[in-house]
């Protein structure tokens, strides 16, 4: 290793340059501070000898060295470049002495008394020690940084997957005008939902949560987008089903939910369970028929009338074997409104108190929101759970939510798909 | 996590020493309470005095434990704060779980 001996007497660095040779070290001698500087900027020195006669000052080669003057090699860090301070004339008492201040400037070490071959080839080897760690240090932080990208990119990657999943904010279909948000608390997120069309009267929705947070939670989200799909809700897998008249194919909510319940089993890991709300809309009819599994209750919008949750309770998916499932059914009417909502709204703490943003300021903010339109009522929602929560949420935050349009516009659009 | 122990009645009562039950400390709840019910007889009480917020882990922590004692263990809860009564009843998890005020009433319910 190669040791920069920094100092303009002859014999202390000649004795000097004895005792590192015999530590096994390959000595250089300079005698000023440029020299020393260019030593170390263009030879890389890191172990550095300074004594106190050296032109130009030693505790000014510290202060240089640790200060970054190094023609072009920038801020030296500890564990880069160890600087021994030897002065065999001082005792480092005074703390006006060369010495007191080549340690306060940034030495790492100093070296008083008469020069001993055993306690420098000691310090020697303790700075060689640093140097190595530092270097270990230096590696390992480059690896880390470079594991944390990836893992971020792989992170971004599978959030811009997550969101191909997810339907337009705003789409159409048939009488139904669908708004739709989801506000992740980390990239990815464990709520999901989707909307599409089931026959020529049927519509189907469904928003889910999946327990806990983060990766696991995401790819049981996505999972579970990739089963509930149309024909997840269509009888026709049997013979007998195909038969039906198309109109009697739609499956229940509630059995398609009970269906999830029985292929999702609890295993102890958080995020196999889940709370959704399934639900069907039958364009000719206006009914509605719901299945909640253990998820906030439904809120039914009708102008003129008091914002109200219908529902009430209901078991979550995959949580309990013998679980049974409800079906809620409600007729709505052109100009009503119908909003679901994840409980990272109504169970958003706030900052200082943890207070629960709570079901009553969602419902008063749903009334306040009067007809405004659904999109900027979503908006606002989200907005208010952010704000609630400081700025930072601790929760995915999803809303699905549509409105019933006026009779007028019941055709069907040529561009929906129709599966069958 | 700290879990007291405690044995009453030939019940088993867990005392957990947490303010949230919450995906933060559900794994560490759900291995104190194993280690602390591996020998037990399949009949507890978890007292969640202490506790006012559960989450969706915290609930699939508690039913972890349920499960773990097996198709004839019995787990009643204790101190159940209002936000977690309304998850609870949310998802009917107050069928599944006998919540009682008082640790003395649950060991009673569970001795019977």
């Amino acid at each position: 290793m190669l040791v920069l001996i920094a100092d303009a007497d002859d014999a202390r660095a000649r004795l000097l340059r004895g005792i590192v040779a015999r530590w096994g070290g390959e000595a250089l001698v300079v005698s000023s501070i440029e020299q020393a500087r260019s030593a170390v900027a263009q030879l890389g020195a890191r172990l550095v000898l300074c004594g106190p006669s050296l032109n130009g000052g030693g505790p000014e080669l510290v202060s240089a060295l640790r200060a970054g003057d190094t023609m072009g090699v920038g801020r030296v860090e500890p564990g880069r470049l160890i600087v021994l301070y030897v002065d065999p004339e001082t005792l480092d008492t005074d703390p006006e002495s060369v010495m007191a201040r080549a340690r306060t400037l940034g030495a790492d070490d100093i070296i008083a008394g008469p020069l001993d071959a055993a306690g420098i080839g000691l310090r020697l080897d303790l700075a060689r020690r640093m140097l190595e760690l530092g270097d270990r240090l230096v590696e390992q932080t480059a690896q880390l940084t470079a594991a944390i990208e990836r893992m971020s990119r792989d992170l971004e990657a599978a959030a811009a997957m997550q969101r191909t999943l997810l339907p337009p904010p705003s789409l159409k279909i048939g009488p139904l005008a669908f708004e739709s948000l989801l506000a992740p608390s980390t990239v990815v997120a464990g709520d999901i939902f989707n909307y599409f069309r089931l026959d020529d009267r049927h519509i189907a929705f469904y928003l889910l949560d999946v327990a806990g947070h983060g990766v696991p939670s995401a790819m049981m989200s996505v999972t579970l987008s990739r089963v509930l799909t149309p024909q997840a809700m269509i009888l026709g897998r049997r013979r007998e089903d195909a038969a039906l008249p198309a109109d009697q194919r739609i499956r229940a909510p509630a059995d398609v939910v009970a269906e999830l319940n029985r292929r999702f089993r609890f295993n102890g890991q958080v995020s196999s369970y889940f709370t959704m709300i399934l639900g069907v809309f039958d364009a000719e009819t206006g009914l509605l028929r719901l299945c909640q599994a253990g998820h906030p209750c439904p809120i039914v919008l009708r102008p003129g009338a008091a914002p109200l949750q219908i529902g009430g309770s209901g078991f979550p998916v995959g949580l309990w074997d013998g679980a049974t499932f409800d079906e809620i059914t409600v007729t709505l009417q052109p100009g009503d409104r119908l909003v679901l909502h994840s409980d990272g709204i109504t169970e958003a703490p706030k900052a200082q108190t943890q207070a629960l943003y709570g079901d009553a300021r969602l419902l008063s903010l749903l009334q306040d929101a009067g007809d405004r339109p659904l999109r900027a009522v979503l908006d606002t929602v989200a907005a208010e759970a952010l704000r609630w929560s400081g700025g930072e949420l601790s929760d995915d935050v999803s809303l699905l939510a549509f409105e019933v349009l006026p009779v007028g516009a019941l055709e069907l659009d040529a561009d929906d798909a129709i599966v069958g | 996590m700290l879990m007291e122990t405690t044995t009453q009645g030939g019940v088993t009562v867990l005392t957990p020493q947490i303010v949230r039950l919450d995906a933060a400390v559900a794994a560490a709840f759900k291995d104190a309470a194993s280690v602390a019910l591996a020998s037990a007889p399949p009949r507890a009480v978890i007292n969640l005095h202490t506790v006012d917020f559960i989450d969706s882990s915290g609930l699939g922590a508690l039913v972890s434990v349920l499960k773990s004692l097996g198709t004839n263990g019995r787990l009643a809860l204790v101190g159940v704060a209002p936000q977690a009564r309304t998850i609870f009843k949310l998802t009917r998890m107050d069928q599944i779980f006998a919540l009682h005020a008082t640790v003395n009433e649950a060991v009673t319910a569970l001795s019977n």
